[in-house]
């Protein structure tokens, strides 16, 4: 008996803590947000507290005019559109970039391979403004790539590499770029390379054992590294503000814009509950898709 | 495209030449690892020709190189220097890929995202076979290895010997000309392995398929193969028949591994044509070995303890004389009996003080005619004696 309250005991002395964290870090912040989200706007700032309204969210798709009729507009939805857009290609660039990296990562003798992951952690260390400061001064019309190409005479009008999509993709595919090799790197190193041996010994070639036999075994670290690029990616905000030149928003950054100078909390608040159901949408079909992937490629 | 022979290879042409009747040939290859003072030296000059419809074995004990040998034919790895040749076709650039030669690995190395029947079929869907081929010979695969039941499950769901034979038909599904098996019993129990080394022969009978099987078994090499090559260090010491390798081994080192032997340093006496050695302390024996000796020149003695007959003493009166070509007996004195359930083995000495071991069936039950510390007598036949050369490899 007192062995099972014991147990009881030490059970909640072990989650709790996480337990507390997870309500006080989360559950009370997502549920103010939600809150404030159905809440009537303050011009000043904030909010009216308990004048409940759909407003924030019928913003988002309905523009109110001077003569207080309504009508739709593809605005914010544009920028929404742009902010997948932007996100899916950062994610498909780091792929194809840290794919090989991980691959030639988990390739190398073991002595070698903490100092790789050290070296692909090493941006980590440096402040994420910096580097994204660094950015413009490489991507500016005069700055390290316009200055070298003109001085070799390949060019002689600065091109524009610099506050565009352009600019925010480089920006954010550097930026996110380790969390897609390092879960690749993950799922390589485990694999058997005598698998590989097999496969080339039963006739494919590299690519094919690539295709067969690599991706498919690597596939969950794929998926991880996909993740854990796009979804910060969705929701960035240093990296469109500095290399966008405030052209290219994304939700980041329309959201930071409501709680600054806009005024607009609810609609700020709508936007992120907007995004998190868009992602958990996401996950809950990937979670729920069937469970095994290779059953079709025979 | 790449060439495909017939399931069952005509019989051996005894009159062809042996590098013709060669299905592989391997020409003084040579392996290093590493470059400068770190190189080590997997494989040195090793030669052999592998004839075809072979059951061809690669004994010998860890690390001497038998899985680098592999290696090199299967083409995982490149050779530092010598040839290889496929058919008297030159293979050792080719990538592995593009070479009609399966392995079964030690580990297996099954994919372990796809079935059985996936994996057999993976080395034909590779080869761009139709869906209708591939299946068809998928499962006369799964039929010959005996697991028609199994095919939809995961190879992470079968045990060890089902995985064996999953490897096995994965590898002879594509019908190369060259088997590759790199201990493909060693992680199976020995009752399974028993009856997987029937089931071997019987794949390797029915599909007429060249196998080089690596082992460091000495009896799994016995039972099984056409020819044995034994190596160590490097090199391959001897290449023969099972018969050759164990009654007439050629160095100490192939002797000393397989089987039990006795060892007699002894000297050589030629006289009248009539090969002989004089063991120090004793007298006369006769050999049959065809060796050409020079007189008096030291050499070791291999028998094996099974050829020694123990005799009575008291019958010997004429042992250990100036000449005894007529019986090949000495004396000895018996220093231990052990008995082995199916066999007794007495132990005695020389001289000299050499201890030898002399093996008898008990057949008619355990009835020691001698007890320790007699003076015995010991015969041995001329043709049960080796000579064999002491250098390492
Ligand atoms: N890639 C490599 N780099 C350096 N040395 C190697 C390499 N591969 C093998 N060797 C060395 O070459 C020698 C032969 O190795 P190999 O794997 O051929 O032995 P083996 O006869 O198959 O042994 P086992 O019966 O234990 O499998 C060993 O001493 C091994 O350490
Ligand atoms: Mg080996």
């Amino acid at each position: 008996m007192s062995g099972r309250s014991q147990r009881a005991t030490s059970r909640v002395l072990l989650i709790g803590p996480a337990f507390v964290v997870i309500v006080v870090l989360m559950v009370v912040p997502l549920a103010l947000m939600a809150w404030i989200s159905i809440q009537e706007r303050d011009y000043a700032g904030g909010v009216v507290w308990g004048s409940l309204t759909p407003d924030a969210y019928v913003r988002f798709l309905f523009e109110r005019n001077l003569d207080d009729t309504v009508s739709l507009s593809f605005d914010y939805l544009r920028i929404i559109a742009r902010s997948f857009w932007l996100s899916a290609m950062t994610t498909a660039i780091s792929l194809a970039i840290g794919f090989p990296t991980a691959f030639f990562m988990a390739t190398r003798p073991r002595r070698w391979r903490g100092v790789l992951v050290f070296m692909v952690t090493l941006p980590f260390w440096t402040n994420l403004l910096v580097r994204n400061y660094s950015w413009i001064l490489i991507l500016r019309d005069h700055g390290t790539i316009n200055g070298l190409l003109e001085w070799l005479g390949v060019i002689s009008q600065p091109l524009p590499l610099l506050n565009n999509q352009f600019a925010v993709a480089v920006g954010l595919t550097y930026s996110f770029l380790p969390f897609m090799v390092l879960p690749i790197y993950t799922s390589l190193e485990k694999l058997d390379l005598s698998l590989v041996e097999a496969a080339f010994d039963l006739y494919a070639g590299r690519w094919r054992a690539l295709r067969h036999v690599v991706l498919p075994l690597s596939l969950p670290g794929i998926v991880a590294g996909s993740a854990l690029v796009f979804m910060p990616c969705l929701g960035s905000y240093v990296t469109p503000e500095l290399l966008g030149g405030g052209k290219t928003l994304m939700i980041g950054n329309l959201i930071g814009m409501q709680f600054g100078s806009a005024r607009n909390w609810p609609f700020g608040a709508a936007l992120g509950m907007l995004l998190l159901a868009i992602l958990l949408i996401g996950l809950a079909i990937y979670a729920l898709r069937k469970p095994s992937g290779e059953e079709a490629s025979a | 495209m790449r060439e495909r022979s017939p399931e069952r290879n005509p019989q051996e042409n005894s009159q062809c030449t042996r590098t013709h009747d060669a299905a592989i040939d391997i020409r003084r290859v040579r392996k290093s690892f590493g470059t400068g003072a770190n190189a080590f030296v997997a494989l040195k000059e090793v030669s052999a020709a592998i004839r075809r419809g072979e059951f061809f074995t690669l004994l010998g004990p860890s690390g001497c190189g038998k899985t680098t040998l592999l290696r090199l034919i299967a083409g995982f790895d490149q050779p530092t220097s010598g040839d290889i040749l496929l058919d008297g076709e030159d293979i050792s650039q080719l990538a592995p890929f593009h070479r009609p030669v399966n392995t079964v690995f030690q580990n297996y190395a099954l994919f372990p995202h796809m079935s059985v029947a996936q994996n057999i079929g993976f080395g034909l869907k590779m080869q761009g076979k139709s869906k209708a081929e591939i299946d068809d010979r998928v499962d006369a695969m799964l039929t010959l290895v005996q697991m028609q039941a199994l095919k939809s499950r995961r190879t992470g769901e079968i045990s060890g010997g089902q995985q064996q034979r999953v490897a096995l038909a994965r590898a002879l599904a594509p019908a190369p000309k060259l088997l590759l098996l790199d201990e493909p019993l060693s992680a199976l129990d020995l009752k399974l392995r028993k009856e997987m080394q029937i089931e071997l022969k019987r794949l390797q009978n029915e599909t007429g398929i060249t196998f080089v099987f690596v082992t460091h078994d000495q009896e799994e090499a016995l039972t099984m193969s056409d020819r044995i090559a034994v190596m160590d260090h490097g090199s391959i010491l001897q290449i023969g028949t099972p018969r050759e390798i164990y009654d007439h081994p050629k160095r100490r080192f192939v002797a000393d591994f397989i089987g039990d032997i006795n060892f007699i340093e002894a000297t050589a006496v030629t006289d009248g044509g009539q090969a002989g050695a004089r063991i120090p302390g004793h007298g006369f024996v006769r050999l049959e070995d065809d060796r050409t000796l020079a007189d008096g020149e030291t050499m070791t003695l291999a028998i094996r303890p099974e050829r020694v007959e123990i005799v009575p003493s008291k019958a010997l009166d004429h042992i250990d004389g100036p000449r005894n070509e007529a019986t090949n007996e000495l004396t000895g004195k018996l220093v231990n009996v052990v008995y082995h359930g199916t066999d007794t083995i007495y132990h005695f000495t020389l001289a000299d003080g050499t201890v030898m071991r002399a093996r008898t069936q008990n057949n008619r039950g355990f009835a020691p005619r001698f007890s320790v510390g007699d003076a015995i007598g010991w015969r041995v036949d001329p043709s049960a004696i080796s000579i064999v050369e002491d250098a390492a490899a």
